[in-house]
């Protein structure tokens, strides 16, 4: 039950089989095997005799992915709060995605996501890197909502000729409100008004050349 | 709550040493009176209070759970 020290971080393990090497490592490292890579160096079959070690492997703690200062913000909020959610959590081209599950995840989407968004907007702050949060495919189903709003009022315009002013909205819904909209030929959008929620006005392009 | 209130707010601000809560506990409802570095106001309001609602959005989600008010008071010192 000898073991080699490599280095600081990488350890030799030698014993009867696999498992008894992995679970010898798990004791030394002081983390569970999904926390350490591990290489196999010299396997031998032996057919006959207990004597004798036939397998050793190199382990060495692995490197978790640079999300950890919004993992452990996150981890602190949740640690404090008396409901019972928890999360995936994805990096895709420079974005942080966090997915949250759990059986408390319907108050996540109470009032149109609140907090979800409430959580999003934290995270935000404390990261460097751009957090989006989701649960039960709200982002999916909001946008799909919104095109379909967009679209049913642009339709109604370019029928009427007549203007029509759109709910309140955050930039992120208006964004989709705007490219949506601007598909379709003869009409035109502008946001109006000021702050962070503003209103679409869609308008069709017929009554400015008239 | 108190911490919670003191946790978020400690990772937003530049001074977190100032972070400050202190929590009053009424008959239903429990305030919590947050006082922060003059400097980092802005932090824990945010843009047009966005920053302060998504706290407090945290807070109501919680006091559903334990079915108690929770509201945050944000001290500006005079």
């Amino acid at each position: 039950m000898e073991k080699e020290e490599k280095s600081n971080q990488e350890q030799e393990f030698k014993g009867k089989n696999l498992e008894d090497v992995i679970s010898q490592a798990e004791h030394v490292l002081k983390l569970p095997r999904s926390k350490f890579t591990y290489e196999v160096v010299t396997e031998k079959t032996k057919l006959f005799g207990i004597r004798g070690k036939k397998i050793v492997i190199r382990a060495w703690p692995k490197i978790e992915p640079k999300e950890e200062p919004v993992a452990q913000s996150l981890n602190k909020i949740l640690s404090f709060l008396p409901l019972d959610i928890n999360y995936k959590i994805k990096r895709k081209n420079d974005v942080i995605h966090i997915i949250f599950e759990g059986p408390d995840k319907n108050l996540l989407l109470r009032k149109d996501g609140a907090l979800l968004m409430a959580f999003q907007h934290i995270l935000n702050k404390v990261s460097p890197q751009k957090v989006q949060a989701d649960c039960d495919f709200y982002r999916e189903k909001k946008e799909r909502r919104i095109k379909e709003y967009a679209q049913h009022m642009a339709n109604q315009v370019h029928e009427t000729g007549k203007d029509e002013i759109l709910d309140m909205m955050n930039p992120y819904e208006r964004r989709i409100v705007h490219i949506t909209v601007n598909q379709i030929p003869g009409i035109t959008t502008e946001s109006i008004g000021d702050g962070f929620l503003k209103q679409i006005k869609i308008s069709s392009l017929k009554n400015e050349a008239a | 709550m108190k911490e919670l209130v003191e946790m978020i707010a400690k990772s937003l601000v530049d001074n977190p040493e100032k972070v400050q809560v202190s929590q009053l506990e009424g008959e239903q409802t429990t305030i919590l009176e947050l006082k922060v570095d003059q400097e980092d106001l802005g932090k824990v309001i945010g843009k047009q209070g966005r920053t302060a609602r998504a706290i407090r959005i945290i807070l109501g989600a919680a006091g559903m759970k334990l079915k108690r008010r929770f509201n945050l008071e944000i001290i500006e010192k005079g």
